[in-house]
């Protein structure tokens, strides 16, 4: 619960956020951050639930295309999914290793399904550095916030 | 016992996948406000956002105000000397004035057969980054509904695109989604105006005879049925003549400062072209 209160307190707080400290897309991605915590200390199930339920309230408050963010954290979720059988989610490194590859995932996602669906946008070589970014961030930050949160619940699933 | 874990999870998949592709689907090819699930989020949560929002206010605020003290005895010399250099300012000034009243009374009429505008509360902005959107708190129960204009003092902020009973999402102008019919305020020339990012928009379809120049001041044309016409929408940046295009590339500078939103003014006027779609269907 409290998990999910954190990620609904993150989606509000966003954008206003963003204007303040940081671009968001530069920023990492606290959402897929508490998906791979929830997969790994309260299991698959509660980890799908809240990818589909936090995507849901983005796109309700996003101005882009309905479902597209609902989408996009279910790839995250699909993402450590499988990359916990590549790599040892137990450890800080496979943490930081399988979060940054779900985090470029979605990015590149998002980047395929709005060339498809939405005219308007035009991405440059820039905006691909800047999902690099921000992989590579929420990568880097998930193992502390993993252990941070981890005082609450000590035992992964 | 396994079998029927994975027969779960499989079905999990699939209406997840099918709830997705539903929501795209209902997406395409028209407009769509929140529906009555999603009505029911935005009221439970935006009044959390609300209060987030004034308390990052409240603090900024405070925190400002904290510098500007320390700064107010210099500003308080200079602005003594400026004082006497406005004193002269303003006799010229008085004579400016007599000739605007009588072009206020002017205005007055104008005024009179507009219609009524409605001022709300930015409470939230867009969490992701890459659309341009924000919420305010009016909705129905204020009297707006569906594609109504949001304007400030300095001209087009957007349009409203989603509507629960206290909360309305406004799309806005500098969205890479949006477009806006307008007009060079001193050519005439027609154009669309669309989004590229926060600071910089782009005027489309201007024909290459035409003598835009940087600084021409763009309003919107009130062609598109959603904007009255003459609102500003912002300023020429720069016009390029791109070879082997038919039309002109021009940059614009919103005229809206889109990072300082609080509260923006919606104008509530019947959408005609929504009433021609329901005649339509």
């Amino acid at each position: 619960m409290f998990i999910w209160f954190l990620g609904l307190i993150i989606v509000l707080i966003k954008g206003k956020w963003a204007s303040l400290i940081v671009p968001n897309q530069f920023a990492p991605d606290f959402t897929a951050i508490l998906i791979a915590y929830l997969f790994l200390y309260y299991g698959p199930a509660a980890a799908g639930m809240f990818a589909f339920g936090q995507g849901l309230v983005m796109d309700i408050y996003s101005g882009g295309l309905y479902g597209l963010f609902t989408l996009l954290y279910l790839c995250v979720y699909a993402g450590i999914y499988l990359g916990r059988r590549l790599f040892n989610f137990l450890v800080p490194k496979g943490q930081a290793l399988i979060v940054s590859l779900s985090v470029l995932l979605e990015k590149l996602l998002f980047i395929i399904i709005l060339t498809i669906f939405s005219e308007g946008i035009i991405f440059s070589c820039s905006f691909l550095w800047i999902s690099v970014v921000s992989a590579i961030s929420s990568g880097l930050i998930a193992p502390v916030i993993f252990s941070l949160l981890s005082r609450q619940k000590v035992i992964p699933v | 016992m396994r079998g029927l874990i994975s027969f779960y999870k499989i079905w999990f998949g699939i209406i997840a996948f099918g709830f997705v592709l539903f929501l795209f689907s209902s997406n395409s090819g028209r407009e769509i406000t929140w529906n009555s699930a999603e009505q029911l989020i935005i009221e439970v949560t935006a009044p959390l956002q609300k209060l987030i929002n004034q308390s990052i206010n409240s603090t900024r605020g405070f925190w400002y105000n904290y510098f500007d003290l320390i700064n107010v005895r210099q500003d308080n010399k200079h602005l003594h000397s400026e004082i006497d250099a406005l004193k002269m300012e303003n006799s010229r000034y008085r004579d400016l004035l007599a000739t605007h009243k009588r072009m206020q009374e002017l205005l007055k009429f104008t005024n009179s057969i507009k219609p009524p505008v409605i001022a709300a509360q930015v409470t939230g902005l867009d969490p992701t980054g890459w659309f341009k959107s924000i919420i305010i708190d009016k909705g129905k129960n204020a009297g707006i509904s569906l594609n109504m204009p949001v304007v400030n003092a300095d001209g087009v902020v957007g349009k409203i695109v989603s509507i629960s009973p206290n909360y309305a999402k406004v799309l806005l102008v500098i969205d890479q989604n949006s477009s806006v019919d307008c007009l060079v305020q001193r050519t005439r020339d027609r154009g669309m105006v669309k989004g590229l990012s926060a600071v910089i928009s782009k005027m489309d379809y201007v024909v290459k005879r035409s003598d835009v120049v940087a600084d021409d001041i763009i309003i919107t044309s009130g062609l598109g049925g959603i904007f009255p016409k003459g609102l500003p929408v912002g300023k020429v940046l720069n016009v390029k003549d791109v070879q082997g295009k038919l039309f002109k590339d021009i940059r614009i500078i919103p005229a809206v400062d889109f990072s300082k939103l609080e509260e923006v003014l919606v104008i509530l006027k019947e959408d005609t072209s929504l009433n021609y779609h329901l005649e339509k269907e």
